[in-house]
């Protein structure tokens, strides 16, 4: 979905349909249209319409993904859907029209750096878990919500403290049922990382120019009065299932309903009093 | 209700926010006994605490024990060293070492700064209760046991000029905020529990949860640094960790004595790393993460590797941790400090 970067003006290049589908694409479409100019469809799009598909574009949406947490591969597909997510998220703000508009070089720093840290955890856990990964969700994704969640600086930087709060909780709230020393060296590894990230977005305010106070990037809403950072378990009342939900980048039914299938043996551990991060 | 009304009146709106919280956290479902109650009741946090953490950690395991006192040791210098900086140490001297740079530190700083004293502070009241929930004891440790120029005990060592310039305190704090991130993720994995005993599991969670909050201070002092010299790109305002070794510190232009700089270096040795260790149920993976599939759109292979680097934290083990931090705790052997 980069080809938009090597138009030139008035001509527009799509590749796939999918292209076609993004919210960025379709500006760009109607605008060359409009303009008079010329828009060229590469054989691949004609090609990706088989048909064996339902007008599909891109990858097929996937629906009952369902996660076993009686493993530490169980726990990581968790770990995969959320970085799926978070890396198409950012890839789609870094690339959206506006960004250049709504945030100024600082920001703009913070969300490439967001953005290659998520497609380097995306990757790392997909890897990991080789055949037990999650299907590509990117299918499955609600262009409209999508296209809301671009629309403005507050709900971009909104949605970004959301993904990170609920990386940081749900991190914080698996790791004990990890049952492999190797596993839970690494999950904390990325996890301080999604924890320097929330406290960073934490300090962007949500109005371009506005304010934050000094101490938002650890405020009390985020840290208890124990000094303990958030902490959700993945399946309860504001829960990591229910935060994903909240974002609304899937289409409902991409997961299982309820999403966990098994929950953690005994002896992996007993769910523990949540301290669940605000919605954003 | 109207006794407990009358004790809590009077008491600063924060204590009031603590234990209205507190009593949220419990209608929620936490279980608490009677003694806890009774500390809830009267309005006591350190009486609460200590009685949630007899009924929550008395079953701890020895060397889960173990990584607590470590822990205990390290949120102490930590939180001892912003109270001399922020000038609220219980010992003058240590106040009076920082009076040149506390006059130099600006309002916002001051005000995270505080933030994260506070933190520390709660780190070591809540390490505290769980160590003493468990049956062991706690060193009673002071101001006095800590030489934060890390000179151990001549208050002039290679971090002295902390004491005096505000750019060399704060690579200084960044050092001790991510000495405790890599401190934790260190002894983490020790903490692993497949038995199901709720103790060991609490400790996990808990060293999980204080370690995230190291991460959000390191990231906030990278912020205020990188704010300070926009120019030190190395320091991102993400608050990533970027390369290892000296590197990773980000010293800018601070001109540093020899020792500083090699306590730098160790503070980020293997930062660099971009390898990542997994177990998939049947075999061991080493997973290069600066050499991905559908990375692309980060770049070139330098930035891949970069990016590798700045996506993962890196543990520090107890023994390098403690060639770090020696030279700010003065020599005690009789009071079991390194």
């Amino acid at each position: 979905m980069a080809k938009q970067d090597m138009e030139s003006e008035g001509t527009m290049i799509v590749g796939n349909l999918g292209e076609l589908m993004s919210p960025r694409t379709r500006r760009t479409f109607v605008r060359t249209l409009l303009a008079g100019g010329t828009v060229m469809m590469l054989p691949s799009v004609f090609t990706a319409c088989g048909d064996d598909d339902d007008g599909g574009m891109g990858p097929d949406p996937v629906t009952g993904i369902s996660f076993d947490l009686r493993t530490d591969a169980g726990i990581f597909r968790i770990v995969d859907v959320l970085e799926q997510l978070e890396g198409f998220y950012y890839t789609e703000v870094v690339t959206s029209p506006n960004f250049a508009s709504f945030f100024s070089p600082e920001e703009q720093e913070l969300f490439i750096d967001l953005r290659d840290a998520e497609i380097v955890h995306r990757e790392f856990v997909r890897e990991a878990l080789g055949p037990m990964r999650v299907p590509d969700v990117t299918g499955s994704i609600n262009r409209a919500r999508l296209d809301e969640l671009l629309s403005s600086r507050e709900n971009i930087v909104k949605t970004a403290r959301n993904f990170e709060h609920t990386g940081v909780s749900g991190l914080n709230g698996a790791s004990k049922f990890i049952q492999d020393q190797r596993n839970l060296q690494t999950t904390r590894n990325f996890a301080t990382v999604e924890g320097r990230h929330a406290a960073a977005l934490l300090d962007i305010p949500l109005a371009q120019g506005g304010a934050v106070a000094n101490t938002d990037f650890a405020g009390n809403n985020v840290v208890d009065p124990t000094g303990r950072d958030v902490k959700v378990e993945a399946d309860e009342p504001r829960g990591v299932f229910d935060r994903v939900a909240a974002i609304g980048l899937l289409q409902p039914g991409t997961l299982a309903t309820p999403p966990v299938s098994n929950p953690p043996a005994p002896t992996q551990g007993a769910p523990t009093p949540s301290f669940p991060p605000p919605i954003f | 209700m109207d006794n407990q009304q009358t004790i809590l009146d009077g008491v600063d709106p924060e204590i009031m926010w603590r234990l209205t919280s507190r009593r949220e956290a419990i209608r929620k479902g936490l279980s608490v006994g009677s003694v806890a109650a009774a500390g809830l009741a009267m309005g006591s946090i350190p009486v609460a605490l200590a009685a949630l953490a007899k009924e929550a950690f008395a079953q701890t395991p020895s060397n889960i024990v173990d990584v607590l006192q470590f822990a205990f040791l390290l949120e102490n210098l930590e939180n001892e060293f912003y109270k001399a900086v922020l000038g609220t140490s219980a010992v003058p001297a240590q106040n009076d070492a920082f009076t040149t740079v506390r006059g130099q530190i600006p309002a916002p700083a001051q005000e995270a700064i505080q933030l994260i004293q506070t933190h520390e502070q709660q780190h070591v009241d809540f390490i505290r209760a769980a160590i003493e929930g468990a049956g062991a004891t706690a060193p009673n440790i002071t101001a006095d046991d800590f030489d934060f120029t890390g000179g151990n005990g001549s208050n002039d060592g290679p971090f002295a000029a902390a004491t005096t310039d505000l750019d060399v305190l704060l690579l200084t704090t960044q050092a001790f905020e991510d000495t405790g991130v890599r401190a934790y993720k260190g002894q983490i994995p020790l903490l692993l529990d497949n038995s199901g005993n709720a103790a060991a599991d609490a400790v996990l969670e808990a060293a999980c949860r204080i370690e995230t909050v190291e991460g959000r201070h390191a990231s906030k002092i990278r912020r205020i640094r990188r704010q300070r010299n926009p120019g030190l790109t190395s320091i991102r305002h993400s608050g990533y960790v970027l390369g290892g070794g000296l590197d990773a510190a980000g010293v800018g232009g601070i001109s540093l004595p020899a020792a500083a700089v090699a306590a730098l270096t160790a503070v980020y040795a293997g930062e660099e790393n971009t390898v990542q260790v997994v177990w998939n149920g049947t075999q061991e993976l080493r997973i290069d993460t600066a050499n991905l599939p559908n990375t692309d759109v980060i770049g070139d292979a330098g930035r891949k590797r970069a990016a590798g680097q700045i996506a993962f934290d890196a543990p520090l083990t107890r023994e390098q941790v403690i060639a770090i931090v020696r030279d700010f705790i003065k020599d005690d052997p009789t009071r079991g400090l390194p």
